[in-house]
């Protein structure tokens, strides 16, 4: 039909037609009662509506072909293919209406009428071509790529695989799988097809190809081509101006903007146009007009993606505004909207949640940007940022990772190498110094500063941990000296470097206190609640070092004047109550850790120091075996409280296996204390614990292992407790004199301690009994023996006086000075069988002396005698070897003789 | 400098002395292998010179008189024993009574030992016939540690709660009572000029009093556990310090701070003293071994 400019209508009964010029085409509802009058055949319908659209009369263009099936003459060959156009035609109009729609359900009505026309064509020509694209065209609207790939590839190789339009939606299709070689190469082929007529959009969709493949040039070539072809391409114009406001020059952003502005006059209610315009009114900082167009583009699309573009620019102003409710509001949506690869709006919301204080959601956002984008800087950033101040293991675990990958990426920044020595502090102290390291130095090369005086006590407090006392030192000498200059050099900052001062100072302190200079770590301390007296760890430290040196009253003194300051500081009720259960105040600690709880219920500290109380009063005699039970009950069930809660709590544990071994499970509770001591060595509780369990089950040697290895190991030799559990299993493994000494030694420590001398007694008497029940001890081990019992004797005594009534029975000190007596006057039988002994063996060795004297003369005399005889052998031997002499010289005269002789024969006999 | 496997336990106590008739220098050695032994110094070398039996359960506590010929011991037996050094052979045995005795000093003049008790008491022993001469009175606690003044005016003891009580022995009256410490105090000294008394504690600290004004005069930290011995050089610029800590300590007295720091122990250190010019110390350990070291000059 193409070069026609008139249809001419054949008047009804007659051979007179009506011309109609395109060019000067009456009235469409003119045009439709003719058309109704006349009406001839389908096709003259079909032609008209076409022109009528071309025209823009899109009301004439439906109400002539709507009529059109009902009233046009169909009695003539292939007018089945005419009123597929006509149906098609309709159907196409219904889609193209759709995809304009702003609302969904009005698209979802249109698709609904282009699907039922679609129906009925189906029923006429199954396989018509145009219908076919048609119908293809109408899923890719409706998002169905894989229904409209199927018509077109039918179409392409069934029916013309030269269909420009079919070509065009496979293009399309692939375009949007990210195929934008094979996208181009379809859009190609259409353009030889028709080089001259082609379409503005083909040359858009080049233009788009090339600007995915990151060909800028020909992208741009593309789309000026479009421009040219349609100057009111507003896709063009778009694409265009996307370009140059990429450049990121005044020129070109300026170029840009003038493209954006006259896509506007062309189309103000395309979305895309409008959010690039809002777009560049954001920098332009012109948030009304922001507000503004985003708002209009989002009425003005159904298109998901591209509201939540819209949404995006709204909330990003309102966020510049500092309107943090409404930009959340937005970001909110924009993500709703977006499809997974857009996220920018997850940034932002990300960001909000962080204002917000809701670090969970702010990580899942900055999560789903580094999904797409994973090597995005500033999410890792602040995600490893996030994670760092997590307690949980894993997220701590990915902040190093990310943080790391942060740092590689950007050697240079500083804030991403201090997060990460911040992050390796926990579990990597070599690492996080080399951090603070790499920071300090990129400080003094990049911005000439010097190390701020907080990383200076970072790398302070890490040496510290690592035992380098000195090395920390000087660390928190410089970072003190710079706080305090910084202090006196800002104005506006100096309460913030005098605070810092302040805690450096506390560190200083407690490294005093590891040093052992007290005194220095006093006097800091003091100074510091001169000028700061709610400085409530400085009575702490104060309140502990008094504690240790015994000075107990004042401890409580210190700790007081902490609760003044905060009534309900836990710490500090927590010391209280261990200070009374140093001094065995049960009852008192009691109620110092139910504050704590009351507090907090479900405080770990504070229910394991309770379970230890009731575990305590299992080991004071009492005869009410039911009330045992119930603190053994008590103290189980809050170690399991404690376990709930936190199940890698080794104190909770060790108490259970505490509990257990109480009550004669030692198997359970060795399995117990094994554990814990796996998990930690540093202990002190838990090896006495598996020491005290291998003496119960009779491993002597190895309990008392166990024992030696936990006095060298925490500096327990001072300790009479850890002593007298060691006397205790060499006593039961029967080596008395390790017992001896161990209990000696443990009365050289606190000699007031009536019991170890009780116990030194005892071992002593055993060791005499012993010794005196032993037949083979001699006269001096018997001596010794009765040494020992009177000793024992004379300490029994003085115990049954002035015994401590409270560790032993007086009386039973009594008996045993009784025992030693008897013992006593037994020993007089041992004495004197030892000296009978004693003068048998003196007799024995005599006798065996005066024989061994014999023995001695005897062989003397052999001996001698043996000489004279050997005298006189000798001369003999040497007369006969005189003679000898003699006679091998001749004989030697004689053997040379005959071997002459009878190498002559030799030879003879070989002749 | 040397070190010597020495007793068959732990070395409980050490003194050092130079005999003023034949100038040999005795280091007298207690253990909890009850055996006393008396060490010859010469050639940079210690010889085994002889070996002391007699008590049970430990020595705790030797000291050797002024003139350098005798060694006192004491043990938890109760038994006090005199040794002379020059013939090796006991000279007395002093029956103390149950827990009558604790570490003992011998008076400057030689004439009596002084020793702590369980009740408190300070007992005076003579020396000479091994009679009870005089008792102090505390009214405290277990009296682990007695000093005499080297003028002989003053004798000091440390309790086992940290009290330290000064008697002026002209009159035999409780001159002062300091409460520095709340902890055992195992041993303390004079200074030579009998100007301070420098008292040791189980809270790891050293107090330095003036003696004349009873006033603390300084505080020395520094161990980082029970510090059990102290004995003041003759120069009385500096004094040494043994520790649980393993280690032993050399103090200036005027800067008031420790000066070096002895680590070659292995177990905790009970006891140290100077030899008589104080240019060497001795030390003795829970690892059985005596440790004999150049002293470190005050810089």
């Amino acid at each position: 039909m193409a070069g026609t400019t008139s249809v001419e209508i054949p008047l009804h009964d007659s051979d007179e037609v009506i011309e109609l010029d395109f060019d000067q085409l009456p009235d469409g509802g003119e045009c439709l009662a003719i058309l109704k009058e006349e009406r001839p055949q389908l096709r003259i319908w079909n032609v008209l509506a076409q022109q009528y659209y071309k025209l823009g009369e899109q009301d004439a263009f439906l109400s002539m072909l709507e009529t059109a099936t009902t009233e046009a003459t169909m009695s003539y060959d292939d007018s089945d293919k005419d009123l597929m156009t006509t149906l098609d035609s309709l159907a196409n109009y219904y889609v193209e209406l759709g995809k304009k729609a702003n609302n969904k359900d009005l698209t979802r009505d249109y698709f609904a009428k282009a699907a039922q026309l679609f129906g009925k064509g189906d029923k006429i020509i199954m396989h018509h071509e145009g219908h076919l694209v048609s119908r293809g065209c109408f899923y890719l609207a409706d998002g169905k790529l894989e229904q409209a790939e199927t018509q077109f590839n039918f179409v392409l190789t069934q029916l013309n695989k030269q269909n420009p339009p079919a070509l065009l939606g496979k293009a399309s299709i692939l375009f949007s799988r990210k195929d934008y070689n094979g996208a181009l190469s379809l859009y190609k082929e259409v353009l030889k097809l028709k080089p001259e007529t082609c379409r503005a959009d083909v040359r858009l969709g080049i233009g788009h190809c090339y600007a995915k493949l990151n060909k800028l040039n020909l992208a741009r070539r593309a789309f000026e081509r479009a421009l040219q072809l349609d100057p009111r391409c507003v896709g063009a114009m778009v694409a265009l101006a996307v370009l140059e406001l990429n450049n990121n020059r005044a020129e070109s952003i300026r170029n840009g903007v003038d493209l954006l502005s006259r896509a506007y006059t062309i189309d103000q209610t395309n979305a895309m146009v409008l959010n690039h315009l809002a777009n560049h009114f954001f920098y332009k900082k012109d948030f009304n007009k922001v507000q503004h167009l985003a708002l209009h583009a989002f009425h003005s699309t159904n298109v998901e993606p591209i509201q939540a573009e819209s949404c995006y620019q709204l909330a990003r102003v309102f966020h510049s505004m500092q309107d943090y409710d409404q930009a959340f509001k937005y970001y909110y949506q924009a993500t709703q909207f977006a499809d997974s690869n857009y996220v920018l709006p997850h940034f932002g919301l990300g960001q909000l949640y962080l204002a917000r204080n809701d670090p969970t959601n702010a990580a899942s956002s900055f999560e789903k940007v580094l999904k797409v984008q994973s090597d995005n800087y500033e999410s890792m950033k602040i995600l490893g940022s996030i994670y760092a101040r997590s307690n949980n293991e894993e997220k701590r675990e990915r902040a190093k990772i990310l943080l790391q990958k942060a740092t590689t990426q950007h050697p240079d920044d500083i804030e991403a190498w201090i997060e990460l020595a911040g992050i390796l502090e926990g579990s990597d102290i070599q690492g996080a110094l080399s951090a603070y390291g790499t920071s300090s130095r990129l400080l003094q090369e990049t911005l000439e500063t010097d190390t701020p005086p907080e990383i200076l006590n970072n790398v302070a407090a890490l040496h510290f941990k690592l035992g380098n006392l000195l090395e920390a030192m000087k660390n928190f000498s410089a970072a003190l000296e710079r706080a305090k200059l910084e202090a006196n050099e800002s104005t506006e900052g100096s309460s913030y470097f005098n605070t810092i001062s302040v805690t450096i100072t506390y560190n200083v302190a407690r490294l005093h206190e590891a040093l052992c200079e007290h005194d220095e770590a006093e006097k800091l301390y003091k100074q510091i609640l001169k000028d700061h007296p709610n400085y409530i760890d400085c009575y702490l430290r104060l309140g502990c070092m008094a504690r240790d040196k015994g000075h107990f009253y004042e401890a409580s003194d210190w700790y007081t004047e902490a609760l003044v300051i905060e009534r309900e500081h836990k710490d500090t009720w927590s010391l209280i109550g261990n200070l009374h259960m140093m001094k065995q105040e049960w009852g008192p600690a009691q109620k110092k850790y139910e504050r704590i709880l009351n507090q907090n219920k479900d405080d770990t500290y504070g229910l394991v120091a309770m379970g230890n109380i009731w575990l305590q009063t299992l080991y004071q005699p009492t005869k009410d075996p039911d009330k045992n039970r119930r603190h053994r009950d008590r103290a189980l069930s809050l170690y399991k409280q404690v376990i709930r809660l936190d199940p890698r709590n080794i104190y909770a544990a060790n108490g259970i296996g505490a509990v257990l071994a109480q009550s004669s499970f030692h198997q359970e509770s060795r399995e117990i204390f094994a554990q814990v001591r796996e998990a930690t060595a540093d202990m002190f509780d838990v090896w006495l614990n598996l020491a005290h369990v291998y003496t119960e089950q009779k491993q002597y040697s190895t309990a008392i292992q166990m024992y030696q290895n936990c006095i060298k190991r925490f500096g327990k030799n001072q300790s009479t407790e850890v002593l007298l559990y060691l006397a205790r299993v060499f006593f039961k493994d029967g080596r008395l004199q390790n017992c001896k000494s161990a209990l000696v030694k443990a009365c050289h420590v606190a000699p007031q301690e009536t019991l170890l001398l009780f116990d030194v007694c005892l071992v002593l008497q055993r060791i005499a009994t012993v010794s005196l029940k032993d037949e083979n001890s001699n006269l001096k081990d018997v001596q010794e023996a009765v040494d020992q019992l009177k000793l024992a004797h004379r300490y029994f005594t003085f115990l049954s006086k002035v015994g401590d009534k409270s560790k032993f029975d007086l009386n039973q000190a009594q008996l045993e000075a009784r025992q030693c007596v008897d013992l006593l006057s037994q020993a007089k039988y041992h004495v004197s069988r030892a000296k009978k002994k004693q003068d048998e063996e003196l007799e024995l060795i005599r006798k065996q002396e005066e024989e061994h004297q014999a023995y001695l003369e005897k062989r003397k005399a052999e001996e001698i005698q043996r000489q004279k005889e050997e005298e006189v052998k000798n001369k003999s031997i040497n007369e006969k070897r005189s003679q000898f002499i003699e006679a091998t010289k001749k004989l030697l005269v004689f053997e040379a003789d005959t071997s002459s002789a009878a190498k002559i024969s030799g030879r003879r006999a070989k002749v | 400098m040397a070190a010597t496997v020495a007793h068959e336990d732990s070395i409980w106590t050490v003194a050092w002395a130079r005999n003023e008739k034949d100038h040999y220098e005795n280091v007298v050695t207690g253990s909890v292998d009850d055996k006393v032994k008396c060490w010859r110094w010469q050639d940079n070398k210690l010889e085994l010179q002889w070996i002391f039996e007699g008590h049970q359960l430990g020595v705790i506590s030797v000291d050797i008189n002024q003139e350098g010929s005798l060694a006192a011991s004491s043990s938890l037996d109760s038994h006090i024993r005199i040794w002379d050094l020059e013939f090796g052979k006991q000279i007395r045995s002093i029956d103390a009574g149950a827990v009558d005795t604790w570490t003992l000093a011998f008076s400057p003049d030689s004439k009596f030992i002084a020793t702590g008790s369980h009740s408190g008491a300070i007992n005076l022993y003579a020396v000479e016939n091994g009679n009870k001469d005089n008792t102090l009175e505390t009214h405290g606690k277990f009296t682990m540690s007695v000093a005499y003044s080297p003028d002989g005016r003053y004798l000091a003891s440390g309790a086992i709660d940290g009290i330290v009580n000064i008697f002026d022995l002209q009159t035999g009256k409780l001159a002062h009572k300091l409460e520095g410490h709340a902890m055992a105090v195992r041993s303390l000294q004079f200074s030579f000029d009998s100007q301070y008394l420098a008292t040791a504690s189980d809270d790891t600290h050293i107090k330095l009093y003036d003696i004349h004004q009873a006033a603390l005069v300084a505080t020395f930290s520094g161990h980082s556990s029970w510090v059990l011995s102290i004995d003041f050089n003759p120069d009385n610029k500096q004094f040494v310090t043994s520790s649980s800590d393993k280690t032993v300590k050399v103090w200036d007295l005027g800067r008031r701070q420790c000066i070096h720091t002895f680590h070659d122990h292995t177990d905790q250190v009970w006891s140290a003293a100077y030899n008589d010019t104080g240019n060497k110390i001795v030390s003795v350990s829970d690892d059985k071994n005596i440790h004999i070291y150049e002293c470190p000059s005050n810089v």
